[in-house]
């Protein structure tokens, strides 16, 4: 367990400044804008809890770390909770997703790049959410999702293949 | 070119460094190895051009946090004075009643099952404010979009007039408890669900069953609390504005079984 001493606390304040990031890679993980502002919020509830210690400089590999947990928890409850209510038939949560700058062409095109990824296996789109959504080097991914850089790599070199196949 | 020729060409470790070709992360050493290769190989040229693409389109993703929830977290993360006075006052609250609380430990642990975290702890939460909005769930109009552990918050607006204002997240010994705050006017009562498994009632509060279900009531200093489980998760409903039966009605209403228990 890394204690106080340990390594270098995580700053609130600037841990505040990867909230646009961790809001794109939350939209390739779960394709809602209005789930993805959830598990950001939930995600920075969960982490400025409490004091945490880093061994590295690493505070976006961290934050998509706790992110990834966070969507992990969410699926959970979603199957209880369907499992539950036996409501097979729910309308998808997929919401339109309009971007910043507004261009209808941009917005058409960002759609269709998280239609592809919400069509990915999981791992895939973990991987492309990290390495190329959120910006992660394959070393900082390879941390932050708990596998081989390597198997990263693969992973990324395939989701990116089916990516470009949805798109055309 | 056949498939066996395909996937010779296309191994494991030509996968991995084309795709960092693509994205520019692979040494130069290497590069200059690949892009030789490619300049003789068709298969080895489309399939660094389709990683070029995936990761142009992916990395060009032009998403940004709309100023709601930018708002949420900054509310989260400045150094606000306010909550820096509530921690200041409640460290010195926790070493003033340091003595008092090892004495009340024995206690806790018998009336809330040895769990730590108590149900009049959980009230407590009712005291504090939203830090973000919460909506109705989209695909169930008698349910908001939230809920811990998959036990959703309910959405009593059309039923009974009480407006969702707000909800807060909260770290409590070592478990997550979600709060939702509903009004109506000036009336203000705090739902929160605790994730892990359901905490005792506490000693000395009144039990009673309303619809099949099992609620405990009690009272805190000028506030009233109902507490009940839900898939096994403690639910804790409490206010300074309204009594015990028109509690035990929100807690008890399943929304015609839209509302798991």
């Amino acid at each position: 367990m890394l204690v106080q001493g340990d390594g270098r606390r995580l700053d609130p304040e600037t841990a505040g400044d990867h909230i646009d990031t961790l809001f794109r890679a939350a939209c390739a993980l779960c394709g809602s804008r209005q789930l993805a502002e959830d598990l950001v919020q939930e995600t920075y509830v969960k982490v400025l809890a409490r004091p945490r210690f880093l061994r590295r400089d690493d505070d976006l590999g961290y934050l998509i770390k706790a992110l990834r947990n966070v969507w992990y928890s969410h699926l959970r409850g979603e199957r209880t909770r369907r499992a539950a209510t036996d409501s097979a038939e729910q309308a998808p949560d997929e919401l339109p997703m309009p971007t910043s700058a507004g261009d209808p062409h941009s917005s058409l095109e960002a759609s269709a790049v998280l239609d592809a990824l919400a069509e990915l296996p999981q791992p895939y789109r973990e991987a492309v959410a990290a390495v190329d959504v959120a910006g992660l080097s394959y070393a900082e991914a390879a941390s932050a999702l708990g596998v081989r850089q390597g198997t990263i790599m693969s992973r990324v070199y395939r989701g990116r293949e089916q990516v470009v196949q949805a798109v055309g | 070119m056949s498939p066996d020729s395909e996937q010779h060409e296309l191994n494991e470790k030509t996968i991995r460094a084309l795709a960092q070709l693509a994205d520019g992360s692979l040494g130069p050493e290497e590069t200059a190895e690949l892009e030789a290769r490619a300049a003789h190989s068709f298969i080895l040229r489309t399939a660094l051009e389709r990683q070029r693409a995936g990761a142009a389109a992916l990395r060009g993703l032009d998403l940004q946090a709309g100023p709601s929830l930018r708002e949420r977290i900054a509310a989260e993360t400045a150094p606000a004075p306010r909550r820096t006075r509530r921690r200041r006052l409640a460290l010195s609250s926790a070493l003033a009643g340091a003595v008092a609380a090892v004495a009340l430990a024995a206690v806790l642990i018998v009336t809330s099952g040895g769990a730590g975290l108590t149900v009049t702890e959980t009230a407590q939460l009712a005291d504090r404010s939203a830090t973000g909005a919460v909506a109705v769930d989209p695909s169930n109009p008698r349910l908001l979009a939230a809920n811990v552990e998959g036990v959703p918050f309910p959405n009593w607006s059309r039923e009974f007039g009480w407006r969702e204002a707000g909800i807060r997240s909260d770290e409590l010994g070592g478990r997550t408890a979600q709060t939702v705050f509903y009004e109506k006017g000036t009336r203000r009562v705090a739902y929160t669900i605790v994730s892990g498994k359901g905490i005792s009632a506490p000693a000395g509060s009144a039990p009673a069953r309303s619809k099949g279900v099992d609620v405990h009531s009690l009272a805190d200093g000028g506030r009233r609390t109902v507490t009940w489980w839900r898939d096994g998760r403690t639910c804790v409903l409490s206010s300074a504005d309204v009594g015990d039966r028109q509690l035990i009605k929100l807690a008890t209403w399943k929304g015609d079984g839209a509302v798991p228990f």
